[in-house]
């Protein structure tokens, strides 16, 4: 506050508290310069509460003035300004320091240590140097001095409390935000305030507790803002009543009642104010612990968001076609909140052979779904790269940091020999479904990754028999509250006798059977392999254009000719014959996006057509020896036609079997 | 890192390189079995007997790398012979070329090494 302000609002102070002083001197009945109704000792509590203490000036000189301008001398009215103002200035420095400040009436604590130290122990300063200054004076005779320091004490000590209380509690929380029932609940008050005192000090019924419900409605319907505003209201219009010679309080002088009167508004202040106070402060806390709640709610939703996102973003979206398999999937969420954290996955290897994942890490929420997160690509970089899943699984536990934990397993089959490498770290055995209905447990398995205590993981090597189905499934699927085992027969029951010939509604079987209508208690993944059906007189197959494609579809084709009866060398001829082909498709194979190619092959009277379409344009032999593709389809196969258009390119190859089987 | 698809293994038998592959060789990996081929032979080996015994497949790109390391071996002033059985079905693709007159085939380890010292340079 610069010099100007401060200088304002001394003048200022000044003025109200020397009008507040006119009123009050004006209810002096016992001695002209002692009252029992003293406003000015709250408003100028307040003001130093508020404007610091540095406004003190305004009290001294408004309290000057209008002692000055009422009764005594220079010198009694210097004396009972200095002890108005040292009264302000002690107040305001034990408000300060033990009852809160500016803000003493917002906690009910303070509003008692304000009562006692600011109401009744610094108005003591204020009486005792005015009265003493007034006898000094010859002003009061020296019999009356105990009256007359009574009334002062009582009416500055009821001035405090009424008057600052309504000053600080307005000057704190200026803002009204009423809805217009409270709006309508606020006018009903203060009629209800007008009518209620009305009747009091009007001496209609003298029955001053009748204020007590009024104060109650304000405390726990409003605040202490408006409960100190219906005080200020019920004592002025008390003070207006008595005067007139009505109401409760009438005793044998003016002065008497004025002092019955204001000791009851301090009371009634001094109980309805800390019950406002308290009213408020829990509200407040209500009101903070809903937003806590709201934020807690928000960040939780947050995280659960992000665990979804990293969830959905790891499990694949649609699973590679990979040729001669079936794949099928189910993720189901825990209930009542998915916890993330496990995983599946499939994706071709070199050779025609397909790495099946599954894996649930440790824990919950976006802790788990980003190790999940780390373990699935390294596990996917370290299989595509060639490892065997036993050193697989010994560079996944390098990558485990201190505290995490996961349970894997990686499973690699080569569905051309129904053969199967894998190691399990800590997952439930992968089951093995058998063409006749038979059901086996691949339920060789170490500890989980993570755990520190071995470094070394033990690869097993089954063989299966073939058009077997392969089923993985985290211990979601077998977890019930009452433990794993009654759910593991139960999946074996399920799964024995099915057959596999649509994995589809082979999993929505399982998972009705098991699960039933509840949600698992824990995320629970399933993972279905089976051999597709061969069918005798067609083999179709599109591939990526990209070198690796060719063993995959070499494997198909060494899957399905035995099928229709070629011998050895005729599966090694079509099998050279179409690899070429395929190997232009995927040479010429040139483009932004990834180019795929197909091949068709039909049966028909012991005669095999087979069509190799790409969407590239035939190159003509470059170099020396680029010619040999073509030569050697050429040698290897009855006929050999290239059909290049603007679709693209089209190699048909014919081939008579030997001994066709008739379908 | 270990090509799933075929792997080259090379022992020594004097001063010739014994190198056998197994496994397919196809457009996804002949330019790594060139490589590793070409890798096995130092120059102070006489020759190179290349052992498909083990060679289950081989497109065009496979044939493509035999061609070149027997014309590689050529300029090195390094001899080199081709095991391939009788019954071998990856002996019909390379005969049927007409492969047979450029490359040096032997049916059996015996004539390779009988026929690689007995070849002049």
């Amino acid at each position: 506050m610069n010099v100007g302000k401060t200088v304002a609002a001394i003048a200022g102070l000044a003025a109200l508290y020397f009008t507040a002083a006119k009123l009050g001197l004006t209810l002096a009945f016992l001695n002209a310069s002692a009252t029992a109704v003293w406003p000015p000792t709250g408003i100028a509590l307040a003001a130093l509460l508020l404007m610091g203490t540095r406004v003190w000036p305004g009290v001294f000189l408004g309290a000057l003035l209008a002692n000055l301008t009422t009764a005594g001398t220079l010198m009694t009215s210097l004396g009972i300004a200095a002890g108005n103002t040292l009264e302000a200035l002690f107040g305001a420095y034990l408000v300060n320091r033990f009852a809160g400040g500016r803000d003493a009436f917002d906690q009910a604590q303070n509003i008692f240590r304000f009562v006692l130290l600011a109401a009744m122990i610094s108005t003591t300063v204020s009486a005792t140097m005015g009265v003493t200054t007034l006898s000094l004076g010859g002003f009061v005779r020296p019999g009356d001095y105990g009256p007359v320091w009574l009334t002062w004490w009582l009416g500055d000590a009821a001035g405090a409390i009424v008057i600052a209380s309504f000053v600080l509690l307005w000057s704190r929380h200026r803002r009204v935000t009423w809805t217009r029932a409270q709006m309508l609940e606020g006018a009903c008050l203060i009629v209800a305030v007008l009518v209620v005192a009305g009747v009091i000090f009007g001496g209609l019924f003298s029955f001053e507790y009748l204020t007590v419900p009024l104060l109650a409605w304000a405390a726990f319907r409003f605040g202490p803002r408006e409960t100190a505003t219906v005080i200020v209201l019920l004592s002025g219009i008390a003070i207006w009543g008595t005067l007139h010679g009505a109401g409760p309080f009438l005793a044998a002088t003016q002065n008497a009642s004025l002092l019955l009167l204001q000791a009851f508004m301090a009371i009634m202040a001094l109980v309805n104010l800390p019950v406002a106070a308290v009213v408020a402060e829990r509200r407040q806390a209500e009101e903070r612990l809903r937003e806590s709640e709201q934020r807690f709610r928000t960040l939780y939703q947050r995280e659960r968001g992000t665990v979804d996102i990293l969830q959905r973003s790891l499990l694949p979206t649609r699973l590679p076609t990979i040729p001669g398999l079936m794949v099928a999937a189910r993720y189901v969420p825990a209930a009542p909140e998915p916890l993330g954290g496990d995983w599946y996955d499939v994706f071709p290897l070199a050779g025609g052979r397909v790495g099946l994942v599954m894996g649930d890490v440790a824990g919950h929420g976006v802790g788990a779904a980003a190790v999940m997160a780390k373990l699935r690509n390294a596990l996917r970089a370290y299989a595509m790269e060639g490892h065997s899943p036993k050193d697989v699984a010994e560079r996944l536990n390098r990558v485990m940091e201190r505290g995490e934990m996961a349970s894997v397993v990686y499973l690699v089959l080569d569905p051309l020999r129904w053969h199967v490498s894998y190691f399990n770290a800590g997952q439930p055995p992968p089951v093995v479904l058998e063409p006749t209905g038979a059901v086996k447990f691949l339920d060789q398995s170490s500890i989980p990754l993570g755990t520190r205590i071995s470094r070394s993981y033990d690869e097993h090597e089954v063989d299966l028999t073939p058009q077997s189905t392969l089923l993985l499934y985290t211990d979601g699927i077998i977890e019930t509250r009452r433990g794993a085992e009654a759910r593991l027969t139960k999946l074996e029951r399920a799964v024995a006798g099915r057959p596999a010939t649509d994995l589809d509604g082979l999993l929505a079987y399982l998972l009705n059977q098991i699960l039933g209508e509840s949600a698992p208690i824990d995320d629970a993944a399933l993972l279905a392999v089976a051999a597709s059906p061969l069918d005798p007189r067609r083999f179709h197959i599109e591939l990526v254009a990209l070198p690796d494609s060719l063993a995959a579809l070499r494997n198909a084709l060494r899957r399905w000719l035995p099928h229709i009866g070629a011998t050895a060398e005729e599966i090694f001829a079509v099998t050279t014959a179409v690899g070429e082909a395929a190997a232009n498709a995927i040479e010429h194979a040139y483009g932004p996006k990834e180019a795929a190619f197909e091949v068709e092959a039909l049966v028909e009277t012991g005669k095999l057509a087979i069509a190799v379409r790409d969407k590239g344009r035939w190159r003509p032999p470059r170099g020396p020896m680029r010619g040999h593709g073509l030569k050697m389809m050429r040698e290897l196969m009855d006929s050999v036609e290239v059909a290049s258009g603007p679709e693209g390119t089209m190699i048909r190859l014919s081939h008579t079997l030997r001994n066709a089987v008739r379908p | 890192m270990t090509d799933p698809l075929a792997a080259v293994r090379v022992i020594l038998k004097g001063d010739v390189v014994v190198a056998s592959l197994e496994g397919e060789v196809d457009l996804s990996n002949a330019h790594d079995i060139r490589e590793d081929i070409l890798a096995s032979i130092p120059n102070t080996a006489a020759g190179l007997i290349l052992d498909l015994t083990k060679t289950v497949y081989l497109d065009s790109q496979g044939i493509q790398v035999l061609l070149d390391v027997t014309e590689l071996l050529g300029v090195r002033q390094q001899r080199i012979r081709l095991i391939v059985p009788t019954a071998a079905l990856i002996r019909q693709v390379l005969s049927l070329t007409s492969l047979a007159s450029v490359l040096s085939l032997d049916p059996t380890m015996e004539d390779a090494l009988a026929n690689l010292q007995a070849t002049d340079l």
